[in-house]
């Protein structure tokens, strides 16, 4: 007789015939399930959305600076008017 | 006489001077048109990855800011820091922070983008491994460089000290190239920037659009770190006149 380990951690005599009840057949007749690509979608647009808001918080920040710089420019001028 | 000095000295003189008073920058506005142009290519002519599925099309934003910020920012402002030591122009100083500013925006891109790819992919958002920690560690010296900068008034010595931190953050790059190689990883092996890029590695619609979006990330660069550095130019004459004040 020899004993087996499966993957579960239990022991089975694989010299002995398997026998297949009812409810076995059934799940060996299915056929494999069909590869689907996984819908991820969301991740995908998160991840857009959040380069969007880095990108375009960026140049908000780069024209408040030039709006700034102007603004010093104007009082410059003016003082030495 | 004098206000009219002040209003030709800043903001330049020519037609550049003319679009940069008037606040248009038209190398941006095509730049943002061609990243626009590029996400709207990846998210709708572009196929879907089989077994990754959508969130694969993150690598058409995720890789190209990397290649962007790593290679075309950080490096690029290591050279000009040296050459700053070297030759101690103000205007490479000028370079090298415009440059380190754009660059830590792009590496906040791919560091923010990275995990919703990892999430799907990975079963997890972050992996304290080589890549992505270093990646991380040369976020903070690009912020350590920004917040140095701030700190010290001084223009020599801020310029001096802050070469120095760019030719480290430059050092970083290749070991970041590297550490796939070097280490245990899970982040995926370089499939573009690797000897043995070929068509295999992308499909030929896949690769169109990488190189569409990279194009399109390399001129928002461009643009970005062209407004940033006439800005600090702006930014340093304007200075130079209140000063003589």
């Amino acid at each position: 007789m020899r004993i087996d380990r499966t993957t579960f951690g239990e022991t089975q005599d694989s010299s002995k015939a398997q026998v297949l009840d009812s409810t076995s057949a059934t799940t060996q007749a299915v056929a494999e399930p069909e590869f689907r690509t996984p819908q991820n979608a969301g991740y995908m647009h998160i991840a857009y959305t959040v380069a969007a808001v880095i990108y375009g918080s960026y140049l908000l920040v780069l024209r408040r600076r030039w709006s700034s710089l102007r603004q010093r420019e104007q009082n410059e001028a003016s003082a030495r008017r | 006489m004098k206000s009219t000095s002040v209003s030709t000295t800043v903001g330049g003189s020519g037609a550049e001077g003319a679009a940069a008073r008037s606040g248009i920058d038209w190398l941006l506005i095509a730049a943002i048109m061609g990243v626009i142009a590029a996400c709207v290519n990846v998210l709708l002519f572009t196929p879907t990855e089989l077994r990754q599925g959508l969130a694969q099309k993150i690598f058409y934003i995720h890789v190209p800011a990397a290649i962007t910020g790593l290679y075309f920012s950080v490096i690029p402002m290591a050279v000009v820091s040296g050459m700053y030591l070297w030759l101690k122009d103000e205007r490479l100083d000028r370079v090298a922070e415009s440059l380190a500013e754009v660059a830590l925006v792009f590496v906040a891109v791919v560091l923010c983008t990275g995990p919703f790819w990892g999430k799907p992919i990975w079963g997890t958002y972050w992996q304290w491994e080589a890549r992505l920690t270093s990646t991380l560690f040369l976020s903070f010296v690009l912020i350590g460089y920004m917040v140095m900068r701030g700190a010290i008034e001084q223009p020599e010595a801020r310029a001096r000290l802050s070469a120095i931190i760019g030719i480290m953050a430059g050092c970083l790059v290749p070991f970041i190239h590297l550490t796939v190689y070097m280490f245990t990883t899970l982040h995926p092996m370089p499939i573009v920037l690797t000897p043995n890029f070929n068509k295999q590695n992308l499909s030929p619609e896949m690769t169109r659009s990488f190189l569409y979006s990279l194009s399109a990330f390399l001129l928002l660069f461009v643009a970005m770190s062209r407004n940033r550095y006439r800005w600090a130019t702006e930014r340093d004459r304007l200075q130079a006149l209140e000063d003589q004040r």
